[in-house]
């Protein structure tokens, strides 16, 4: 990663003309060949880019970027304050917070969080069409399935409606109920599972982490 | 179908009938209030699957029959009809409401998709209770009860019939409100019944007035009204016991006037409300109880106000939003806490004078226990 703060105008051509007038501006030369002129406003988006692949030469005060399709972006650099490049580490990629893994996780401790007195059998019960979150049984014995969504929407309930009917066909399981848990239920969703006698069971995952509550409880 | 009804006793029936047809629907036909036509008499019915609403009036039936007329359309056209006799006539698809010079065509929508009403059993045990007694009882617990649909026996008022009394109680883990009240029934029963229906069981309770009769059965409670009835189903699961919350003794306890109290404490929560988890801190002392509140954002305040103190000074903080809703239920010119230490629940309880006449003993038997918060 190559950064370069500098007093520059710039000119592409390409798809359209367009030009940039003479200011301090950041260039970002990226490991990909990507580069990218950005002002000091906005979170992501830079005011002129370059896509790789594509071939930047430099010439004295003047950097040329070139790509196969023919289009051309022109940086002159009348002055330049800060220069440096960087080895960054390869990306990881982003991670989406593993709320759902860590809400099965903690269902799995506190089922009974999802209902009174409900006890987990087994997590990632296998089934056929794959894995449900959460087997369980009810103080009465039935089977429980339990599946476990950080946003409850329509697919989760049409995904848990495969397993039930999968699940409903296991001599020691039939008849099995479902719980459809999530820490938001679209009501889409909530209608769809209702109609289906599956209830919905919306978890608070702080309450869930035991995240300090000030508010001392009775029970 | 065709009736005649006086303009006054109809609006009140359609308007009895349609508080529980909601604004938004499941089913079509809830958004109804089915008109039975039948041996003298106009029965209005409504429901929202939950609570079902039932109301009889005597009419001038010329020919029977049943429609299903849309509720909100149907009480925003009586509410406005001039003082004249109501007549309705036509069929379940469309229906000729004349009242004085207007005439009104509605459709009716199909009598068939009304889901047929519960109704409380013939010989299922029922008490009396006076109406103004209920709907005050109403007032005192069920606002302690949780409106988090994720624990649904929270959401509901636990009502134990024994001995001819009625104990109900409610709690959303934070805090607990229990009442008793005599009843004219030996009757045993329990039910657990959703804090809403149950309020509006209260406000219907208050417009009757005179007293109302309450039938517990498996799986529903009705409140009979005269020729009135709200029917609610129960809901299942079981309420926590909480009669071993209830702590036994104390270390310290506390009169104080409760209005001054209530006045300190909603000019001291000013700074407290809108914040979440931000507690008001009451410390005992001295013959003076102090209010404090604050936050780094917006700033702090106390007051103090005498109180008649007996045992160890103590400090202790709450949820001004609890706190405040258990002086208003306690009801009395005085209140009396009783306090352990400042992480156990604190009991509020009415403080009966010898100087207050015989008539407040309906409320002395009001408890309410508060949890108290954490402050760092």
């Amino acid at each position: 990663m190559r950064l370069l703060v500098a007093r520059c105008s710039a000119t592409y051509e390409g798809r359209l003309s367009s030009t940039l007038s003479s200011a301090v501006r950041l260039v970002m030369v990226k490991a990909d060949g990507c580069v990218a002129i950005h002002a000091d406003v906005g979170a992501y988006k830079p005011v002129n880019w370059m896509n790789a692949p594509n071939t930047l030469t430099e010439g004295d005060g003047e950097w040329v970027v070139t790509n196969p399709k023919g289009e051309r972006l022109v940086i002159t650099l009348e002055e330049v304050f800060e220069d440096v490049a960087y080895e960054l580490d390869t990306d990881r990629g982003l991670t989406l917070d593993g709320v759902e893994k860590e809400l099965q996780e903690l269902l799995a401790e506190h089922p009974d969080q999802l209902e009174d007195g409900l006890a987990c059998v087994q997590r990632e019960f296998r089934t056929d069409l794959g894995p449900v979150d959460l087997l369980c049984r009810d103080p009465d014995g039935q089977a429980v399935a339990v599946e476990i969504k950080r946003i409850g929407e329509i697919d989760g309930v049409e995904q848990l409606s495969r397993y039930l009917e999968r699940m409903e066909r296991d001599p020691l399981l039939t008849p099995v109920r479902g719980i459809f848990a999530a820490t938001t239920i679209k009501p889409q969703a909530r209608v769809l599972a209702e109609s289906r006698g599956i209830r919905c069971a919306v978890v608070d995952l702080d309450r869930l982490r035991g995240a300090e509550d000030t508010n001392l409880r009775l029970f | 179908m065709k009736l005649r009804a006086e303009r006054a006793e109809f609006a009140e029936a359609v308007s009895w009938a349609t508080r529980t047809v909601g604004a938004r629907v499941t089913l079509p036909a809830l958004s109804g209030v089915l008109i039975d036509a039948a041996d003298g008499r106009m029965t209005c019915r409504a429901t929202d699957l939950e609570v079902a609403a039932e109301v009889s009036i005597p009419v001038q039936i010329d020919e029977p029959g049943k429609v299903l007329l849309p509720g909100r359309l149907l009480s925003q056209l009586v509410a406005r009809f001039p003082d004249a006799p109501v007549e309705l006539s036509g069929d379940a698809d469309r229906v000729e409401i004349r009242c004085g010079r207007a005439t009104f065509h509605v459709r009716g929508m199909p009598v068939g998709d009304f889901p047929a009403l519960p109704e409380p059993a013939e010989d299922a045990a029922q008490g009396i209770v006076k109406a103004d007694a209920f709907s005050r009882l109403v007032a005192q617990v069920a606002r302690a009860a949780s409106s988090d649909e994720a624990r649904p026996v929270l959401t509901g008022v636990k009502l134990e019939a024994t001995g001819g009394r009625i104990v109900a109680a409610a709690t959303d883990s934070y805090r607990l409100a229990v009442r008793e009240l005599a009843w004219d029934a030996d009757v045993e029963g329990e039910a657990l019944v959703p804090a809403r229906a149950l309020q509006e069981a209260a406000k219907a309770s208050s417009e009757a007035g005179g007293s109302i009769t309450l039938v517990l059965e498996a799986g529903q409670v009705s409140f009979l009204f005269g020729d009135r009835r709200l029917t609610t189903r129960l809901i299942e699961g079981s309420f926590p016991n909480y009669s071993q919350l209830l702590p036994e003794g104390f270390e310290t306890s506390v009169i104080v006037e409760r209005a001054a109290l209530v006045e300190a404490l909603q000019r001291v929560a000013v700074v407290a409300m809108g914040q979440a988890n931000t507690p008001v801190t009451l410390s005992f002392e001295d013959g003076s109880v102090d209010l404090s509140a604050g936050n780094q954002e917006i700033g702090d305040a106390a007051e103090a106000l005498p109180a008649e103190i007996d045992g160890d000074g103590m400090a202790i903080a709450f949820n001004p939003a609890f706190l405040l809703a258990g002086l208003e239920a306690t009801g009395t010119d005085r209140i009396r806490i009783e306090l352990r230490d400042a992480l156990k629940p604190a009991v509020l309880k009415p403080q009966h004078d010898p100087s207050e006449d015989g008539g407040t003993t309906s409320t002395d038997d009001f408890t309410y226990l508060l949890m108290p918060m954490r402050v760092s």
